[in-house]
């Protein structure tokens, strides 16, 4: 088989739009009130210490992805132990993301169509679009990212023409203390999105030259940190806090206020085509990361196991009667343990590598 | 009827370049000393057809030897046969006592008053050159024959581009000679790095190609790829370039071309500047370039010939065309079934009142509309020229302007599919149009299950479809993905031509050494 590489800048694009993912659908840190965004500027720089670590990981032994590496800290038996369920969370996070897809889809633009069918096509859509493996996955983030890029900012171009941000609606700064931003900070939003970068660890063993990889991802994560906070501002601006708190999917709801020239109205379409390209990346990388980690764990061929849990990731996503207990389940229970928990593992692994490493020296 | 097989990489192959390795897999026969039997072994060959004509003479040259000349009457120069073969044997001067072969040697050296002779000791392959017009000269006692090159080839004269016209630029074509597109090609680049390399492909047909390329600009993993596939080409005929397109295009199902085939010389020589490969086929007008990307298909060779702010504007019409007439009538269905929410008050208002008393759904409505344009154009091409003007009337007037005032389908929709099919014609590439034809159906359907959503997910699997594709291992959607900024100046937009020269050619189409 031809060896898979990926350059930095498709590293680069594919951690921006795994970013905004399904972002503007998950409205984190409302309780904060109009301090929401600093609540996302201080996961931002904790996921940032979070991801420096990773980066130290990853330097440690370059070549090894996330099985590989708990392989070498832990030994064969408990690192298979210990990636299991690394690999269960990525599929999982997977199906919750076509519910998302699919609820979303439903409430906007299909109210009609049935759920099964929607997500039936997205599956396969991911199937397809990992079938060629990781490399031709990265090309197509290159093909995607001018689109999601041109889409953004047309929209925040239009939303500042028209007139509808009003910052003081983020004052007053800090009117409540630290008190709430902090207990929304510690662990959800660290957790959700920032603590997501967690799933590259799978992909950087591909990026070549490795020389570029550190700065390629902090730059990266920074630009797409600032970006997540500035649209969060944004959406604060135009909604208010109690409006913002309310509404489904922020930016929809702040797309449908651009009215102009009584010709320019209804940019539902572009902001769903944002959310859909960015579910779709965002799930496809998270499937593509389980199938990863799972045909690593049971030595099966790459396809077959795609082949196999592209359908369980299918039928997951019935599990949850409705999408409320959809959502409650993520606020309850994803974002603040189950991602959390894999955040750990990733810890331990870190300080396992480093008490050995010293270890390492202080005997030799 | 015409389709051969195509061989594994294992097999041998069947004719490659010069004729000695075309008669490697073949038994040869030897010439014998005796005229009467070489005679009777090529009639035998030849099926004893009547258009072999044979004459024997006798020379001053060597009185006492029979001499006898062979050639098929349909495919030589008479003018050339009598003037410059007989005339110099009948009325020659010189004497000699010279024997069989060395006879024969000395009557290709100093009598024969033609460029291009030369002597065979194999029976087959004097037939087979019989065949292609040259004659042969046997000579008593001689196990030998002298071959001369007097053939006539019947060409069309060299004209106007019929399917790529442009405004500015050389008005030429290539035409179905092979020798005539290599002389139009070496016409435009007169360098002697332009290498070519001819086979003979097609056990039946035999038909010539050429190899073209620039050394040292082309990449020579990419020549020798494309050298290797033709010569495991098996097929027993080719009747067209469009036959080796097939044969040695990259693996995989895909409605896009990998192959671009142009008929402008000049389009052919600026690819093999930028380091592509140019096949020609003996018998098409049609020259094939590899390896090409997804963009370069909306490349004309007069964006370079034109103003460049004009040549951005035209590049992207022309995407935006293809994107219309891949799209639109998806998007018409999509809005007008399931998202009319999503359109202007007074504009839905006009369509709706439109669509008052159709029969139809829109998808229904839209496919027959399509499928109507799709027959009409065919017949288009298809029909006779003297009724060309018929089928307009009906066309545009019957079902055109008939159907709305009979309330079967709506002026929208009409307004569509016109629009939608005149953006095609915009594509210069006929290949990446039909490519964009096929896929608009496929986009209608979803549209009609799925609206808007159906549209998103056809467009996402035609993105993962194509960042797949390679031609000759360059990544087909380079140099978007994999990106190139270097070459991003030649792709959406044309930069000035000062900007452009600076870059090093054989840069341009590298295969993606990556992943070897």
């Amino acid at each position: 088989m031809k060896q898979t590489r990926i350059s930095n800048y498709q590293l680069a694009l594919m951690i921006m739009l795994f970013m905004i993912g399904n972002t503007p659908l998950v409205g984190g840190g409302t309780s904060a009130k109009q301090d929401a965004w600093i609540v996302y500027l201080i996961g931002a720089l904790v996921g940032g210490l979070f991801l420096w670590m990773l980066l130290i990981l990853q330097r440690r032994s370059p070549e090894a992805d996330l099985p590989e590496l708990f392989r070498q800290l832990f030994g064969t038996w408990l690192g298979w132990v210990l990636v299991l369920p690394q690999g269960i969370i990525f599929a999982y996070q997977s199906s919750r993301n076509i519910r998302d897809f699919s609820d979303m889809t439903v409430m906007t633009i299909l109210t009609q169509t049935p759920e099964w069918s929607i997500k039936l096509i997205i599956v396969a859509l991911s199937l397809y679009a990992i079938w060629g493996g990781v490399q031709y996955f990265f090309r197509l983030a290159e093909l995607l990212f001018p689109i999601v890029l041109f889409s953004y900012v047309f929209l925040i171009l239009l939303i500042m023409l028209t007139g509808l941000p009003d910052f003081h609606r983020l004052q007053p700064v800090l009117g409540n203390g630290w008190g709430p931003i902090l207990r929304e900070v510690f662990p959800s939003m660290i957790a959700f999105p920032f603590g997501q970068m967690l799933t590259m660890l799978l992909f950087w063993k591909y990026v070549t030259p490795k020389d570029g990889l550190r700065s390629t991802t902090l730059s990266a994560y920074g630009l797409i940190s600032l970006f997540i906070i500035f649209m969060k501002m944004l959406s604060l601006a135009v909604l208010g806090p109690g409006l913002l708190d309310y509404s489904t999917i922020p930016l929809l709801e702040v797309a449908q206020l651009i009215r102009l020239a009584d010709f320019l109205e209804r940019l539902d379409v572009v902001v769903t085509l944002l959310l859909v390209i960015g579910l779709f990346i965002k799930l496809s990388l998270l499937m593509l990361a389980a199938v990863l980690t799972i045909s690593a764990l049971f030595k099966l061929p790459y396809r077959v196991c795609a082949a196999i849990l592209a359908p369980i990731i299918y039928g997951v996503c019935f599990l949850e009667p409705n999408s409320s207990v959809h959502e409650w389940i993520g606020e309850h229970i994803v974002i603040p343990y189950v991602i959390p928990g894999q955040m750990l593992l990733v810890v331990i692994a870190f300080l396992v590598g480093f008490v050995r490493k010293s270890g390492r020296q202080s005997t030799g | 009827m015409f389709f051969g097989k195509r061989s594994k990489a294992t097999q041998q192959p069947l004719s490659a370049g010069t004729t000695d390795a075309s008669k490697s897999d073949r038994k040869t026969n030897p010439f014998t000393p005796s005229l009467k039997t070489n005679l009777d072994a090529l009639n035998q060959l030849l099926g004893h057809s009547s258009d072999l004509s044979s004459r024997s003479l006798g020379s001053p040259l060597a009185p006492d030897i029979t001499m006898s000349i062979l050639y098929l009457g349909d495919l030589v120069d008479d003018t050339k046969l009598n003037e410059h073969v007989l005339r110099p044997l009948l009325s020659s001067r010189l004497q000699s006592d010279l024997r069989s072969n060395d006879l024969v040697e000395l009557i290709g050296e100093r009598v024969i008053e033609i460029g291009s002779t030369s002597v065979s000791v194999s029976l087959n392959e004097c037939a087979d050159r019989l065949l292609e017009g040259y004659c042969l000269l046997l000579i008593q006692e001689a196990a030998c024959g002298l071959l001369i090159d007097i053939r006539e080839i019947k060409v069309r004269q060299v004209s106007e581009p019929s399917a790529e016209t442009v405004v500015r630029g050389a008005q030429i074509s290539f035409n179905e000679s092979i020798s005539t597109n290599l002389n139009l090609l070496r016409q435009i680049l007169r360098s002697p790095s332009l290498h070519v390399e001819e086979m003979e492909v097609g056990s039946e047909t035999r038909t010539q190609l050429a190899l073209i390329y620039l050394d040292g600009v082309a990449s020579s993993d990419t020549v020798n790829t494309v050298r290797s596939r033709l010569q495991a080409i098996q097929i027993s005929s080719v009747l067209d370039s469009g036959y080796i397109e097939a044969l040695i295009q990259d693996k995989g199902y895909t409605p896009f071309p990998t192959i671009k085939n142009t008929e402008r010389p000049d389009a052919v020589a600026g690819g093999l500047l930028e380091g592509q490969i140019a096949i020609i086929v003996d018998g098409s007008p049609f020259v094939l370039v590899a390896p090409v990307t997804f963009f370069q298909q909306f490349q004309s060779p007069e964006d370079y010939y034109i103003r460049f702010d004009i040549a951005t504007f035209l590049r992207l019409i022309r995407y935006a065309a293809f994107i219309i007439s891949m799209t639109l009538p998806s998007l018409y269905i999509a809005v007008t079934t399931f998202h009319q929410e999503m359109l202007p008050t007074t504009l839905l208002i006009t369509l709706a009142a439109q669509r008052e008393g159709i029969p139809f759904p829109g998808l229904v409505e839209a496919l027959m509309m399509e499928l109507t344009f799709e027959i009409l154009r065919e017949a288009g091409v298809r029909m006779p020229r003297a009724i060309g003007p018929a089928i307009s009337i009906v066309g545009a007037l019957v079902l055109g302007q008939a159907a709305v005032d009979a309330g079967i389908v709506s002026a929208g929709m009409v307004i569509i599919v016109s629009f939608t099919a005149i953006c095609n014609f915009v594509i210069p590439q006929l290949n990446m149009a039909i490519a964009a034809r096929l896929i608009r159906f496929l986009f209608m359907l979803l549209a009609g299950m799925f609206g808007l959503m159906g549209i998103i997910a056809g467009v996402l699997a035609v993105m993962i479809h194509v960042v797949r594709l390679e031609s000759f291992g360059v990544p087909y959607m380079s140099p978007l993905a994999p990106f190139s900024w270097s070459r991003m100046k030649d792709t959406f937009i044309r930069a000035p031509l000062q900007k452009l020269i600076k870059r090093e050619p054989h840069k341009v189409f590298q295969p993606d050494n990556k992943q070897k």
